[in-house]
C-alpha cells in the first residue's frame, strides 16, 4: 500500500518533471526572443536620449561660443558640466578631419589623433548619426553624433558606455543573462555583462564564441540568429546573438571593428528551477502525506470494515439459522443503514421462521384434515365449530342435500374429489377439472335458496360477477356460477390448505404469524373496497390459509347475495356468525366498509390475544355484547401485546363506524404501524 | 516676539554707547544704528549681513567712486554682494582656467564684457544708482550683485544684523534696506542734536523662490536645471 502511494507520487513527479523539461524548450526560446527585443528597445530609447542630449548641446549659444574659441578647457568644463546635468558617460568632440578636438575620458591628452569610429565618420559625411563606438580596449559605447557648426570643431558626440551596470539592469529587466561583445581581440577582455554571469569569464568567452551561436556573422553585419542550443559548462542553454542598436542606419554601415553585438543566455535548468524547486516540495509533502493519509485511510476503513465484519457474522450466522448474534451499533453512515436494514431483515426473517414454523404445523392439519374429508366427512372438530358459528336457523340436515357425492362429475366436466367444507350456504368440494386437469373448489349452494327467486338469482350473479373483478392475492378467485338444474353451484380456486377457525382452534397464533395473516386479510379486504365489494361476513371460517401461509378470502358478497340471509333479516333474525358481527349489522342496519373492519377486527383480536371478544352461549348475548359491551383489554389476554398493537385493535373494535379505521387501507396501515413497532414485546 | 523685543531694546542700550563713545567730538551730525532682520521661511533668522543699508536725502559732497573688484573663481563670483557709490569701477578678474562672460541686463547699469580667460579681466563704470546684477553666460549659477548707491551713507550689516552709519549731518531722512530675498525696506528717522535714532527694519524673505534668471540674450540657460526643466 505505502509502496503504491509513493511509487504514484514518485511516477507522477517523474511525468511532469518530463513534461516540464519539454515546455521549457519554447519558454526558453520565447524568454530569449523577448530579451532580445527588450534589449533593442532599451538600445534604441537610450540612443534617442543621446541623440537629444547632442542636439540641444550642439545650439546651446555658451557652448557654441566656447567651442568658437576653441579653448579645451573650457570646452571640457562646459562638457562635464552637461555630463552630470544630461547622464552622459561621455563627450567627445571632433574636428572636420576627425581628430579628437575633446574626450572628457581624456581631458589632459593634447591631441589623442583620430578618433576612427564609424559614427563620428557618418555624422562628418552626412549629420546626425547614432550607433556603436567600440574602443580599441573593447569597451562599447552607445553613440549619438551631432554636427556643430562653430569654430574648428565638428562633430559632438555623446557616449552612453554599455558596462556591467547596465547590463545588469538589463538582465533584470528581462530575466535572461546578457553579454555584449565586439570584434575587439578574441571578444576582448572586458564582456560586459559577464559579471553577472555565474561563469568565469574566460569560459564565458570560449562559449560566446562558440561557432554555432554566429558571433562573426552578427558582427560581419548579417543580423541575429534565431534561438539556439549550446552546451556550456556542461549544462544546456538557449542563446542568440544580435547586433547591438540594429534598428540605427550607422551600424549597416560601420566597419566590422565597430560593430558589436549582444548574447542572449539562458540555461534550460535555470527555467525550469522555480518548477524544480515547487516540485521538490510537492514531492516532500507528498511523501510526508501519504504516509499519514495511509493511516488515516486503514483507521477509516477499519471503522467500516469493523462493523462490516460484524455484519458478516451476524449474516452467517442467520444462514445457519441462528437469527439473534449481535449486530453493529446503527450509525448515520452507509454503513448504519446496511446495519439497520439488516436488522429488520433478521426481524423479518425471525417473524418467517416462526411463520414458517407454523405453515409446517398448519400444512400438515390441513393434509391430514383434507385425508380425513376424503374418506369421510369433515373432520368432526371442524363440522361441529361450523355448525355452531353458523346461523342458528340452518335446518338440520339440509347442508349435504343436492347433487351427488364424491365421484360425481358436474356438467360432465367437474369430478367431485372431496368434502372440504359445509355451512349455511351450502358445502364445498374439492373438484377436478377433467377438462383443464386442474384442482377448482365447488360450492354447491342450498337448492332451497334461489329456486323460485329469478330477482335473487339474477343479485347473486350480479354479486358473483362483482366479485370476480376482484384479482388479488389475498382474494379467493371465483370462476364460473354452474347451473346445476335443481341447484346452483359456485366454481372458485382450490386452496391447498385449512380455514383461519380450524388454525384458530389450537389457539393464539405466534405473534409474526398472526401479523402476517391479520396484514394479508387487511390488504385482501383493501383489494376488494377499492372495487366497491364488501363482504359483510367476514369470520375466520371465511380466511383460507395455503401451505406457504397466504390468505385467501372466500365468500365475498354471497352473505347477503345468496338471498338466505335477506330472508332471514326479514324475518327480524340475524344472518350468519355473531360472533363477528358488527354492530351495526347485529342492530339490523346496513353493513359498509367499516363493518368489515369490524369483524376484522375480530378475527385479529381472536388471532392476537388467542380469544374472541366476546363469546357467549347464545347467539343473542354475543348480539348484544357486540353493540353494547367493550371488548376486554387485549393486553389483560395477552399481556406480551404493546399498547400500540392493543389501541390499534380496540380501534378497529369500535362501537360507532366513523371511530373506526375509516377503510381497510387505514386499518393495513395501522397494523403495518403498530407491527413495526414491534407488536408484542 | 518677547524674544526680538529684548533684543532690539538690547540693540538701542548698546546703541546709546555706542553714539555715546563717538559723539563727542562732532557737532551737528550723528550715527544712524540699527538692526536689519531677515525672517525666512518658517521664521527662521536669515544672514542679514548680505543685506545694504544707506540713507537717502542727506546732504552733503557726492562721494568719491571707488575700483573694486569681482573675482569670478571657481565659477562663483567673489564676493556676491557688494555696495558701491555711483561711478566707481568695478572689475571681473577671471581666476578659473575656463573663459567666463559677464554680464548685466539692470536698469541704467547694463553690460557686456565678453567672454574672456583666465587674467585681469576687465571691467565697467557703474554710472547709475540702483541694483545690478551680474551674471556669467555660460555659467547660469554664477550671479553678483552690486548695490550702487547714490550717497555716502552706506553700512553692510554684521552677521547679527546690526549696523551703524556715522557722520550723518542732523536732518529727516530715509533708512533704505535691500536684500536679495528680502527685498526693501525703509524707515524715517530724525537727526537732531541728543537725538540718537534707532532703527530696526524688518524684511520677510519667507515669500522668496529662486527663479531662473535669462542669459544676456534674455534667453533661458539651455544647461540651467530650473531653466531647462521648468522655465516657468
Amino acid at each position: 500500500m505505502t509502496a503504491l502511494v509513493g511509487g504514484l507520487v514518485l511516477a507522477s513527479t517523474g511525468a511532469v518533471w518530463l513534461r516540464t523539461w519539454s515546455l521549457a524548450g519554447p519558454a526558453l526560446d520565447a524568454a530569449v526572443l523577448r530579451a532580445r527585443d527588450l534589449v533593442d528597445e532599451a538600445v534604441a530609447a537610450r540612443l534617442d536620449r543621446l541623440d537629444l542630449v547632442t542636439r540641444l548641446l550642439a545650439s546651446d549659444g555658451p557652448f557654441r561660443a566656447y567651442v568658437a574659441e576653441g579653448d579645451r578647457p573650457s570646452i571640457l568644463d562646459n562638457l562635464a558640466d552637461r555630463m552630470t546635468l544630461y547622464g552622459c558617460d561621455a563627450f567627445v568632440i571632433a574636428d572636420a578631419r576627425g581628430d579628437f578636438l575633446a574626450d572628457t575620458r581624456r581631458p589632459t591628452e593634447a591631441a589623442p589623433g583620430p578618433v576612427g569610429q564609424s559614427v563620428v565618420e557618418a555624422a562628418l559625411l552626412g549629420g546626425h548619426a547614432r550607433g556603436v563606438w567600440v574602443e580599441r580596449d573593447g569597451r562599447i559605447y552607445l553613440a549619438a553624433a551631432t554636427p556643430i557648426e562653430a569654430g574648428p570643431a565638428s562633430v559632438l558626440v555623446a557616449l552612453e558606455e554599455v558596462n556591467d551596470v547596465r547590463a545588469m539592469a538589463l538582465r533584470q529587466a528581462t530575466g535572461v543573462d546578457l553579454v555584449f561583445f565586439s570584434r575587439s581581440g578574441p571578444f576582448g577582455p572586458v564582456l560586459p555583462g559577464a559579471a553577472t554571469l555565474p561563469l568565469p569569464r574566460a569560459r564565458l568567452a570560449t562559449l560566446v564564441a562558440a561557432p554555432s551561436l554566429g558571433l562573426t556573422a552578427v558582427l560581419d553585419g548579417a543580423g541575429g540568429t534565431e534561438p539556439r542550443r549550446i552546451e556550456a559548462d556542461g549544462a544546456e542553454h538557449a542563446a542568440l546573438a544580435a547586433p547591438l542598436a540594429a534598428g540605427d542606419a550607422a551600424p549597416a554601415t560601420a566597419a566590422p571593428a565597430h560593430r558589436a553585438g549582444f548574447v542572449a543566455l539562458r540555461s534550460v535548468a535555470g527555467e525550469v528551477a522555480w518548477f524544480a524547486k515547487i516540485q521538490g516540495a510537492l514531492l516532500l509533502v507528498g511523501l510526508l502525506a501519504a504516509p499519514i493519509a495511509i493511516g488515516v485511510g486503514v483507521l477509516l476503513a477499519r471503522r467500516i470494515t469493523r462493523p462490516i465484519g460484524v455484519l458478516v457474522h451476524a449474516i452467517e450466522r442467520a444462514r445457519a439459522g441462528d437469527y439473534d448474534a449481535p449486530l453493529p451499533p446503527e450509525t448515520g453512515d452507509e454503513v448504519g443503514v446496511l446495519s439497520s436494514a439488516f436488522r429488520s431483515m433478521m426481524v423479518r426473517l425471525k417473524q418467517q421462521q416462526e411463520v414458517d414454523a407454523w405453515i409446517g404445523t398448519v400444512a400438515s392439519q390441513a393434509s391430514s384434515g383434507a385425508r380425513t374429508a376424503s374418506a369421510s366427512p369433515p373432520a368432526a372438530g371442524h363440522l361441529k365449530r361450523t355448525q355452531d358459528t353458523t346461523a342458528t336457523l340452518d335446518p338440520p340436515g339440509a347442508p349435504v342435500a343436492g347433487p351427488g357425492g364424491a365421484g360425481t362429475v358436474l356438467q360432465g366436466r367437474f369430478r367431485l374429489v372431496a368434502l372440504i367444507g359445509a355451512g349455511g350456504m351450502g358445502t364445498v368440494w374439492k373438484a377436478r377439472d377433467e377438462s383443464l386437469h386442474e384442482d377448482v373448489a365447488v360450492k354447491i349452494l342450498v337448492s332451497g335458496g334461489l329456486t323460485g327467486r329469478p330477482d335473487l338469482l339474477e343479485r347473486f350473479r350480479q354479486e358473483i360477477r362483482l366479485s370476480r373483478r376482484v384479482t388479488h392475492r389475498n382474494v379467493l378467485r371465483t370462476h364460473e356460477l354452474l347451473d346445476l338444474g335443481s341447484s346452483w353451484a359456485i366454481l372458485m380456486e382450490y386452496v391447498d390448505g385449512t380455514s383461519l377457525d380450524r388454525v384458530l382452534a389450537e389457539g393464539r397464533l405466534p405473534f409474526s404469524a398472526g401479523v402476517r395473516i391479520a396484514s394479508q386479510v387487511a390488504d385482501g379486504l383493501q383489494a376488494a373496497h377499492a372495487r366497491g365489494v364488501v363482504h359483510r361476513d367476514l369470520k375466520p371460517s371465511n380466511i383460507l390459509v395455503d401451505a406457504l401461509g397466504t390468505v385467501k378470502i372466500s365468500d365475498f358478497g354471497l352473505a347477503r347475495s345468496a338471498g338466505v340471509g335477506e330472508g332471514l333479516t326479514i324475518e327480524g333474525a340475524v344472518l350468519g356468525t355473531p360472533l363477528y358481527m358488527s354492530p351495526e349489522q347485529a342492530m339490523g342496519r346496513t353493513a359498509d366498509e367499516r363493518s368489515d373492519v369490524y369483524s376484522a377486527g375480530v378475527v385479529f383480536y381472536e388471532i392476537l390475544c388467542g380469544r374472541r371478544p366476546f363469546d357467549a352461549d347464545n347467539p343473542v348475548a354475543v348480539l348484544r355484547a357486540h353493540i353494547e359491551l367493550p371488548p376486554p383489554p387485549p393486553r389483560d389476554l395477552n399481556p406480551a401485546l404493546l399498547p400500540s398493537m392493543a389501541a390499534f385493535l380496540l380501534r378497529a373494535l369500535a362501537k360507532d363506524p366513523a371511530l373506526r379505521f375509516a377503510s381497510a387501507r387505514d386499518m393495513a396501515e395501522g397494523l403495518d404501524r403498530a407491527a413495526a413497532e414491534g407488536g408484542a414485546a | 516676539m518677547r524674544i526680538s523685543g529684548f533684543a532690539a531694546r538690547l540693540g538701542t542700550a548698546l546703541a546709546i554707547e555706542v553714539v555715546a563713545a563717538g559723539m563727542a567730538p562732532m557737532t551737528r551730525a550723528a550715527t544712524v544704528a540699527g538692526v536689519v532682520a531677515i525672517v525666512e521661511r518658517d521664521g527662521a533668522r536669515g544672514d542679514p549681513s548680505s543685506a545694504v543699508v544707506w540713507i537717502e536725502g542727506a546732504p552733503g559732497p557726492p562721494p568719491s567712486p571707488e575700483r573694486a573688484a569681482i573675482t569670478m573663481r571657481g565659477k562663483a563670483f567673489e564676493p556676491a554682494v557688494l555696495s558701491l557709490p555711483v561711478g566707481s569701477r568695478l572689475a571681473f578678474p577671471n581666476a578659473d582656467p575656463i573663459l567666463h562672460n559677464v554680464f548685466s541686463v539692470s536698469a541704467d547699469n547694463q553690460f557686456d564684457l565678453g567672454l574672456y580667460p583666465r587674467g585681469p579681466g576687465r571691467e565697467v563704470v557703474l554710472r547709475s544708482p540702483g541694483i545690478v546684477r551680474v551674471f556669467c553666460n555660460v555659467h547660469p549659477q554664477m550671479e553678483a550683485l552690486v548695490v550702487v548707491t547714490p550717497g555716502r551713507w552706506v553700512a553692510r550689516p554684521a552677521a547679527d544684523g546690526r549696523f551703524s552709519i556715522s557722520d550723518v549731518p542732523d536732518g529727516r531722512y530715509t533708512v533704505r534696506v535691500w536684500h536679495e530675498r528680502g527685498g526693501s525696506g525703509e524707515s524715517q528717522v530724525e537727526l537732531t542734536a541728543g537725538n540718537v535714532p534707532e532703527v530696526e527694519i524688518r524684511l520677510d524673505a519667507s515669500a522668496w523662490r529662486r527663479r531662473p534668471h535669462l542669459d544676456k540674450n534674455g534667453r533661458p540657460y539651455q544647461g540651467a536645471q530650473g531653466a531647462t526643466r521648468d522655465p516657468y
